[in-house]
């Protein structure tokens, strides 16, 4: 997770747009006015936010790894904050992150030598650094850097070429010296956020139950706080609020729309300060006959299961006799039920030679348990 | 086996009289024999004497700032886009001399911007022989949103950004004639 102070926002008059986007972003780099104000506000970086229409283009940074003198860019209002994301798109350009890493590097910004480059996600999504193009086709934007160590809906968001979070996390201290802190005690000049978590089951089963969701806030903040948890399908940021006190309890997630959501906590202080979390959610099937109330069990780490990636064979050990076995495929589509026959003791001997290559979840459910875990088919 | 080669001064020398060698002078102006008139939405575009059809007119009355645009796009090239024109005129016919320098209302701003992958440095051009181009604006008409006029603008390549060649040779000569619609930006 990545967050960024604004420490201040002005309205910077006697500034005409034109429309060349490059003309403007060195006229606006180059503005003593500007200038000043980082100065007065302490930015790090600088964000011209326009009403302007650029044809063709959204925003711009003035250069990828921006030093201390070029950490400026442009972006258009609309986009900033919307499904294109073009905010956290262009401030990442200024931090180190690059677009998409080309086989034919023609395009511009690819460099083959370089491991910070976005990330295709599944066939239907795309890292906030992927633009459309080179390999990308039409794809959603999903809030996330390219990450091999952070998957999305059970696909990798980024592997040893493309880790566009680990060069925006090296780098973020370089670039947040660029100026010093904002003194936010003396009444600073902008707003500082406060640290927020939210704990709860990252999967939950496509049935009625009770799944509590809650907050923990860290100091510093001024009470009271103020809470408003909301969901949305991941990656869309169509945002449903859904309860407004320190705990949510997901009662009926048959209603999502979407097999994966993100649940979003927003606490806000008495000095208006906020702090935001994210939880990314999995429906998967509804393996309770009954539908009666019931939490997911806790993760029984005593189940192992290998290999993984897995070509024909799965063998599930330390497994009861009570056991029924799934398997879903990314979307959450049930593709593979199995009764326990153990031939060994404790232990099941899974084919999955017929089964397609890709990501799935496997479940194990019994009297006392449901244990989920992803593997790869090859 | 022995290789010859140059001692490290005389490579330097030698470059450097090659990059001097390498510095073109600007073409002489291509005349090119506009039509009088053109039928509304048929706008004429030329490129370097040749007629062109990818550049397409956007022109933009400002509301805020009560100015007007004469743009012309070319998004033919998948993922390059190519943009230039004027800027920052009067909301009034007249003959305008061209000139880069960013002043409201004074002449006509001319620009060049070609956008790679979404948001990166295409090729920059820069406007060169001032004093050969024009832009008149013969009619506007801010009821019907229309306007007709032509013009002759000329630029040089000044860097490229090792994107490859995106399709445009290092001096460029637009002249044209148009009458076409003005949309509103706000």
């Amino acid at each position: 997770m990545f967050f960024f102070e604004t420490t201040g926002s002005v309205l910077l008059s006697g500034f005409v747009e034109s429309f060349d986007i490059d003309d403007d972003l060195s006229a606006f780099s180059s503005n003593s006015t500007v200038h000043n104000l980082r100065n007065q506000y302490k930015g790090d970086i600088v964000v011209l936010l326009t009403a302007a229409a650029y044809p063709g283009v959204a925003g711009k940074a003035k250069r990828i790894a921006a030093r201390n003198a070029n950490a400026y860019c442009i972006v258009e209002l609309p986009s900033a904050a919307g499904a294109a994301m073009t905010g956290a798109h262009e401030i990442a350009h200024l931090i180190g992150a690059r677009h998409q890493r080309c086989v034919v590097c023609l395009m511009g910004g690819c460099d083959p030598l370089t491991n910070h480059h976005g990330y295709l996600v599944g066939t239907a999504f795309r890292t906030i650094m992927v633009q459309q193009g080179c390999g990308s086709g039409a794809r959603t934007r999903i809030g996330r850097f390219s990450n091999p160590d952070a998957p999305f809906m059970g696909f990798d968001t980024g592997n040893y070429w493309n880790k566009n979070a680990k060069k925006i996390r090296n780098r973020a201290g370089k670039v947040a010296c660029f100026r010093e802190s904002p003194d936010y005690s003396s009444g600073g000049n902008g707003q500082a956020y406060i640290l927020t978590s939210i704990d709860g089951p990252s999967t939950v089963p496509n049935c009625q139950g009770y799944y509590p969701y809650t907050s923990t806030v860290s100091q510093p903040y001024q009470a009271p706080l103020t809470y408003k948890w909301e969901i949305s399908p991941i990656g869309v940021g169509n945002w449903t609020v859904v309860s407004t006190s320190s705990s949510y309890v997901l009662t009926n997630p048959t209603n999502w729309p979407n097999f994966w959501m993100t649940l979003r906590l927003t606490v806000t202080d008495a000095n208006g300060w906020t702090g935001f979390s994210f939880k990314e959610i999995q429906r998967v099937s509804c393996l309770d006959d009954g539908g009666d109330d019931r939490t997911i069990a806790p993760i029984d780490n005593t189940i192992t299961h290998y290999p993984n990636p897995v070509r024909d064979i799965l063998t599930l050990q330390k497994i009861s006799a009570d056991s029924q076995v799934s398997i879903f495929d990314s979307k959450g589509i049930q593709v593979r039920d199995f009764a326990t026959s153990q031939e060994k003791e404790n232990q099941q001997v899974l084919s999955l030679a017929r089964l397609y290559p890709g990501v799935y979840w496997l479940t194990v459910k019994n009297t006392h348990q449901t244990f989920t875990f992803k593997f790869v088919k090859l | 086996m022995k290789t010859r080669t140059f001692p490290p001064v005389m490579a330097a020398a030698l470059c450097l009289l090659s990059l001097l060698a390498c510095e073109k002078e600007s073409p002489t102006t291509i005349t090119v024999d506009l039509p009088d008139s053109v039928e509304f939405g048929k706008s004429v575009v030329y490129l370097n004497g040749e007629l062109t059809e990818v550049y397409k007119p956007d022109f933009q009355l400002d509301t805020i700032y009560h100015l007007m645009n004469y743009i012309f796009i070319d998004s033919t090239i998948s993922d390059v886009i190519t943009v230039w024109g004027f800027a920052w005129l009067p909301i009034k016919e007249g003959n305008f001399e061209l000139h880069t320098e960013r002043l409201l209302y004074v002449k006509a701003l001319v620009q060049f911007s070609q956008i790679v992958d979404g948001d990166l440095d295409g090729y920059d051009y820069e406007l060169i022989d001032a004093n050969e181009g024009f832009l008149n604006i013969e009619h506007l008409d801010t009821v019907k949103m229309e306007v007709k006029g032509r013009f002759r603008v000329k630029f040089k390549r000044t860097t490229k950004n090792g994107n490859g060649d995106l399709g445009l040779p290092e001096f460029l000569q637009f002249d044209g004639a148009f009458y076409d619609k003005v949309r509103l930006r706000w």
